[in-house]
């Protein structure tokens, strides 16, 4: 993956892409994110994004592939997991791999902030990565599940708009169901 | 969508300071894939978040099929106790003392007053508990003990020992919810939709449903399939899938051909796998529980490991009606069990619970349990879940109680003259006290000769309303 920062003069870059896109081998695209970084990967991992593999199937891509809603360093953390998972290991029959992959996936999470977290789900969402949205929602869901509502309302910005007779009402109502 | 989850680990991030704008806004949709991936338990909890998810967890149909499939399940051991409620259970085998511990319980809501639905048996699929009775009763109860919705069904007394099971049939992300109804010998099997409320007969009469073993308990339900032990002339030899997105019926191997058993019992193990328990009729035959292979829609076959041989005494008693879970992890499974007396002259019955596994000494544990096997199974691995059952339609559209149905031709000054006041705690659970709402339901007129109003007022469940109804006096409807 070669990442080329985005220089002062727009020209050169302009140029730089476009010697990229004439020398590249065929099977290599190159993602550009909205603030410039370049990231050159396989066309296997591109397809991971289904909006991408679209364009493969009707032959739209090019060589260069503008990113718009996604900065260079979310992106560089989903082409990271992508490449990781370009082919996943069957739960029944390679279980060691699987354990394995589990277990990168783990670590991978771990050094990531909440707000990363967050806008890696956008940025999947909007490349089409299911794979991802889906593990970095667990993440999350994983994460709220102990917490009190007044905490999660902080995370999702969300006003609290019960009177306090009624949170009391569905608190109480709910209280027992199979906890603890 | 991979179906892995993250290992829970605990995120490393800062503590979140208050300027809640760091975080991005994440649009509708995406926070719906958040939480349809958080556990039922916990999700309950966060209801009082906003209105938007107390009704997102309440009332989507979609939302709730979504979270079926992709949040993790929690299992919980339930026993089924007198009285009717359910009891989350655990087993502590604490080597010194080893003890079941019983949390709350849940009963099921009684619709009226006065009348007692006494359960016999019950069902469990995707949390929702089916529930029959052995007494003359002509309706069935679908109830998810977790949300505490209840939707009762018109079975019909012509139906009364019929077997009913639950599974579902799915399209896409759709879930239909669909009861199943035959009794051994007849050849008038029918489904009941919970969607459409109504009753058919099955497209294809199917003779294998005639030849299933008698006890209903028997079967259990995986991913909306229904599997029953399958009696043939010979004995029981092999499983019976039902498929509800077919309505056709498959026969399964057993893990292995036998003439006849001193007990054979069903379960389930996980999301996606059968368990059984078998012992053969010889003298010295080990107990043993066998766990099939992982069953979607893909496998081609059924595999079955063995995964517990057990040598326990026959004093144990283990039968037919019993009840078990493994716990797959330990390798270690509970049975229950009603245990008969019969050495002195008093005979003596209890339920049991054994706990047992591999070891020096193949039972671990017993533990008297009082006041069980009300109904069967006594105990089942519960999975919480937010199913809905209420009829689909409009928000505020309820189910009448079945005991206050009135068909509109038939209302004439006259008819019907009735009253019953109903003490808050009777009051069918459509009625939200705390939300202090009134649905006027209808409107009684009455005839200017009216009986006697002192008679008592005896509430019994009747096919036919219109007799009860002639009998009392004014109506008056909340």
């Amino acid at each position: 993956m070669s990442s080329s920062k985005k220089s002062s003069d727009g020209k050169s870059s302009e140029i730089e892409e476009a010697v990229a896109s004439l020398t590249m081998p065929f099977n290599k695209i190159l993602l550009t994110s909205s603030d410039g970084e370049s990231f050159e990967i396989d066309e296997a991992v591109a397809r991971k994004f289904q909006i991408i593999a679209h364009m493969i199937e009707d032959d739209c891509a090019g060589k260069a592939i503008p990113i718009d809603n996604v900065t260079g360093d979310i992106l560089s953390k989903i082409i990271e997991y992508a490449k990781k998972h370009v082919v996943e290991p069957d739960e029944d029959e390679d279980e060691e791999a699987k354990k394995k992959l589990d277990s990168w996936d783990a670590k991978f999470v771990e050094k990531l902030d909440l707000e990363t977290i967050f806008k890696i789900i956008l940025a999947a969402n909007y490349l089409n990565f299911e794979g991802l949205l889906g593990f970095a929602s667990q993440t999350v869901a994983d994460y709220i599940k102990d917490k009190t509502p007044e905490e999660v309302r902080e995370i999702f910005n969300i006003e609290n708009d019960f009177t306090p007779e009624e949170e009391e009402a569905i608190r109480k109502e709910n209280a027992w169901t199979f906890n603890g | 969508m991979a179906r892995r989850r993250a290992k829970s680990k605990t995120l490393s991030f800062q503590k979140i300071q208050r300027s809640t704008k760091m975080l991005p806004e994440l649009p509708k949709d995406l926070v719906e894939e958040i939480l349809c991936r958080v556990t039922a338990t916990s999700l309950n909890r966060l209801r009082t978040t906003c209105r938007a998810w107390n009704r997102l967890i309440e009332d989507d149909r979609r939302f709730a099929t979504k979270h079926l499939e992709k949040a993790p399940k929690a299992f919980i051991p339930l026993m089924l106790r007198k009285e009717y409620r359910v009891f989350p259970f655990s087993v502590n085998l604490h080597r010194d003392d080893p003890s079941v511990v019983f949390k709350r319980g849940v009963k099921l809501l009684y619709r009226l007053s006065n009348y007692r639905f006494r359960i016999d048996r019950v069902f469990h699929c995707d949390g929702l508990l089916l529930c029959t009775s052995d007494e003359n009763e002509s309706r069935i109860v679908v109830w998810n003990p977790f949300t505490r919705e209840t939707r009762w069904i018109e079975a019909g007394l012509k139906r009364r020992d019929f077997t009913f099971l639950l599974g579902y049939s799915q399209v896409t992300s759709s879930k239909s919810y669909k009861i199943l109804s035959f009794l051994s010998g007849r050849n008038d099997s029918e489904i009941y939709d919970l969607n459409s409320d109504s009753w058919r007969r099955l497209l294809d009469h199917d003779h294998s449903l005639e030849l299933t073993v008698r006890y209903a308990g028997h079967s259990v339900s995986l991913k909306g399939n229904i599997y029953r032990f399958h009696g043939e002339e010979t004995g029981t030899k092999s499983l019976l899938r039902f498929d509800f997105a077919t309505e056709k019926s498959e026969i399964l191997p057993l893990p292995y051909q036998c003439d006849s058993y001193d007990a054979k019992i069903l379960s389930v193990v996980g999301e996606d796998r059968l368990s059984v328990l078998l012992k053969r009729c010889r003298k010295g035959s080990k107990t043993e529980i066998w766990v099939t292979n992982g069953i979607d829609d893909t496998t081609k076959a059924v595999s079955w490991t063995k995964v517990l041989a057990l040598n326990l005494s026959r004093d144990l008693q283990i039968t037919d009606r019993g009840s078990f879970l493994l716990d797959e992890e330990k390798k270690v499974a509970q049975i229950c069990e009603r245990w008969f007396d019969n050495g002195d002259d008093e005979s003596y019955n209890s339920d049991m619970l054994y706990v047992v596994g591999e070891g020096k000494k193949d039972l671990i544990t017993v533990y008297e349990v009082p006041d069980i096997r009300v109904c069967w199974p006594a105990i089942l691995n519960y999975v919480p879940s937010f199913a809905q059952i209420k009829l689909a339609g409009g928000k505020r559209k309820r189910e009448l109680p079945h005991n206050l149905l009135l068909p509109a031709g038939k209302c004439q000054c006259g008819d019907y003259v009735f009253r019953e006041v109903m003490m808050k705690e009777s009051l069918p659970e459509w009625i939200n006290w705390q939300k202090k709402s009134v649905h006027v339901l209808g409107f009684g007129v009455l005839n200017k000769y009216l009986p006697d109003q002192s008679s008592a007022f005896n509430f019994d469940p009747v096919n036919n309303p219109q007799e009860i109804l002639k009998q009392s006096s004014s109506v008056l409807f909340v």
